[in-house]
């Protein structure tokens, strides 16, 4: 009975401190050891107590049969004497029989005490050993597990840079497209006609407009660009990027002298524009100054306003006096009225100027292109113009415009020539 | 004994006086500097036609002033009113990316003048309150300043409307001519 329960108490601890299928194995292998050995002790006490029993009975058996055996025999007080000596012989020998069978039962359960001990001391060095053996085996473990801790950290910081990078291409290329962005550069033959810049592949081919109106775009030079001579038309609805092949650029455009001499007359023919000979803030008459952006006419007054107001919201610049104003040929309150966020407090503009406003037709602009844009724009085209044969071009005729100041201020000849410009 | 007891007087407690030129182009905000300056109070501007002048006092020092276009054109009449100028104070709007290329090329101009040669330059980046303002290192970089010889220069952000960055510009102008 007390195997069983060592056995079950062990087998039971071993299953609580299994953690590793390895150790588990291992402690099986220690509890079946034990039960082998408490086997082992078990049939021997067995073997021991049956041999015993044996003698013990035997003896017994033989006295008693031999007493009797002489008591039937010869009923003689000598005999009686002798079964008696012998009866106290068989006696002692059963006491002494007994005694040894007390010490080897004694000895038997000492021994039992001792080996279970000692299985269990061996068993607990072994589960030290392999506790031991493992936590070093761990120990060796820990800076590969911290290795791999900072190389996991590591990935994790990648991956998250490598989906941000994706997206941000991701983003960029779904933006190219949207924005219609050139892949390559392919050779086109443009020109301006009626204010419209059309291009064909081929001199007979079909034309093709780009923008529909040339003067509201402008054109900047882009220099972030890789190829040389590049510039963008930049029109309210798209972008067109464009090189030129030729060198004389917007250097030619800047020569402003010649057209300072009759800046006073343009002034006039922008002034004669409706709309344009009130101030297109206050309503005051005869207004000299501009804000090119948003393509009024100003008095003093109100330019010193629209100056303060930051480049961000009105651009007055002095230079743009009297001589530049081409762009003006506009309905100046018109345009204000539709920006509504440019309020000039000190100059607020009339009622009246405001219904006038409104019942003339709306962002009839009909010349917004900014002269030196046009003439940087135009430089290109000359350059193609003086390729393709000799032709006099004075640098002044582009800004010309009509009288009316409402006609196309591209008409000097382009209508019917055409500029040959490429596209790469 | 007399003279020497009264230039010693005068100069420390008399008023130095400094010709200092103050230009820009136009829209810069030359005008509500200056006035910012000599009145301490916003004062709405129209586009000057002629010039500005005015005294300002600063730490004991009286400037004087003048604020003129940067224009080509009216510049050489008034080259001979600029004889002894010490500072020239050059005002940009930082704002206006189109047209800092524009200030630059005026920058050299004015600095190639035989008067200005020994004028110590003041550049107030303009407008630092405004969204999408020139950074004062983007400024230096644009208007060639680090190219420049013979020339001490400093570069203030400011803000006219708010007066900020005023007083330390003229603290630095007055420092720097103080030592000569």
């Amino acid at each position: 009975e007390f195997c069983p329960d060592t056995e079950s108490f062990f087998t039971s601890r071993l299953h609580h401190s299994g953690r590793v299928p390895g150790e588990q194995r291992g402690a099986y292998r220690m509890a079946g050891c034990l039960r082998a050995t408490i086997d082992e002790v078990e049939t021997d006490v067995v073997e021991i107590e049956a041999k015993l029993d044996k003698i013990l009975f035997d003896q017994a058996q033989r006295s008693v049969r031999q007493q009797l055996h002489n008591f039937v025999k010869e009923h003689r007080p000598h005999e009686v004497e002798e079964a008696t000596g012998a009866l106290i012989l068989a006696r002692k020998c059963f006491r002494h029989l007994a005694l040894d069978y007390v010490l080897q039962i004694n000895v038997l359960q000492a021994k039992k005490k001792f080996e279970i001990l000692d299985s269990m001391l061996s068993f607990m060095h072994a589960q030290y050993s392999f506790f031991q053996q493992g936590y070093s085996l761990l120990h060796q473990l820990d800076p590969y597990m911290k290795k791999l801790a900072a190389e996991l950290d590591q990935l994790v910081i990648d991956s998250a840079v490598e989906k941000r990078e994706m997206e941000r291409k991701h983003a960029a290329i779904q933006q190219r497209r949207a924005s219609n962005a050139f892949k390559t550069w392919n050779r086109r033959w443009f020109s301006i006609q009626n204010s419209q810049l059309v291009y064909q592949k081929k001199l007979k081919d079909v034309l093709t407009v780009v923008v529909d109106d040339l003067r509201l775009c402008s054109v900047k030079p882009c220099e972030d660009i890789e190829r040389r001579f590049c510039f963008e038309v930049v029109s309210p609805t798209k972008l067109d990027r464009t090189a030129s092949p030729s060198t004389s650029s917007i250097d030619s455009a800047t020569d402003s002298r010649e057209r300072s001499v009759k800046g006073e007359s343009v002034l006039q023919r922008v002034q004669h524009v409706a709309g344009n000979s009130q101030c297109g803030d206050c309503g005051q008459p005869d207004p000299r100054w501009a804000s090119i952006n948003l393509g009024v006419l100003l008095c003093i007054e109100c330019s010193g306003v629209h100056r303060s107001l930051g480049v961000h919201c009105s651009k007055a610049p002095r230079r743009w006096r009297a001589q530049k104003c081409q762009r003006h040929h506009s309905s100046p309150r018109a345009h204000t009225t539709r920006r509504g966020k440019i309020r000039m407090e000190p100059v607020p503009p009339s009622v009246a100027a405001l219904c006038s406003g409104s019942t003339e037709p709306r962002f009839r602009r009909d010349s917004l292109f900014c002269p030196d844009e046009l003439d940087s724009l135009f430089s290109y085209f000359d350059a193609g113009a003086a390729a393709a044969g000799p032709r006099s071009l004075s640098s002044d005729s582009g800004l010309g415009g009509s009288s009316d100041g409402s006609s196309d201020v591209l008409a000097f000849g382009v209508g019917s020539v055409v500029d040959r410009v490429a596209e790469e | 004994m007399g003279l020497t007891f009264f230039s010693l007087f005068s100069h420390l407690f008399g008023r130095k006086q400094m010709c200092i030129l103050m230009v820009g182009l136009d829209a810069a905000g030359r005008m509500t500097t200056l006035y910012k300056l000599k009145l301490g109070e916003i004062v709405t501007t129209i586009p000057i036609t002629g010039f500005n002048v005015e005294t300002v006092e600063y730490k004991n020092i009286c400037f004087t002033v003048w604020d003129v276009d940067g224009q080509d054109k009216i510049r050489p009449p008034w080259r001979h009113y600029f004889q002894n100028t010490q500072g020239l104070i050059f005002v940009v709007d930082s704002t206006d990316r189109e047209r800092i290329q524009e200030g630059a090329e005026e920058l050299q101009k004015m600095l190639q003048e035989d008067e200005l040669r020994d004028a110590a330059l003041l550049l107030f980046a303009n407008k630092q309150d405004l969204p999408n303002a020139t950074a004062i290192r983007e400024m230096t970089g644009k208007l060639g300043l680090q190219s420049l010889r013979n020339r001490t220069w400093y570069v203030q952000a400011t803000c006219a409307t708010q007066g900020t960055g005023l007083q330390e510009g003229l603290h630095w102008l007055s420092n720097e001519l103080s030592k000569r």
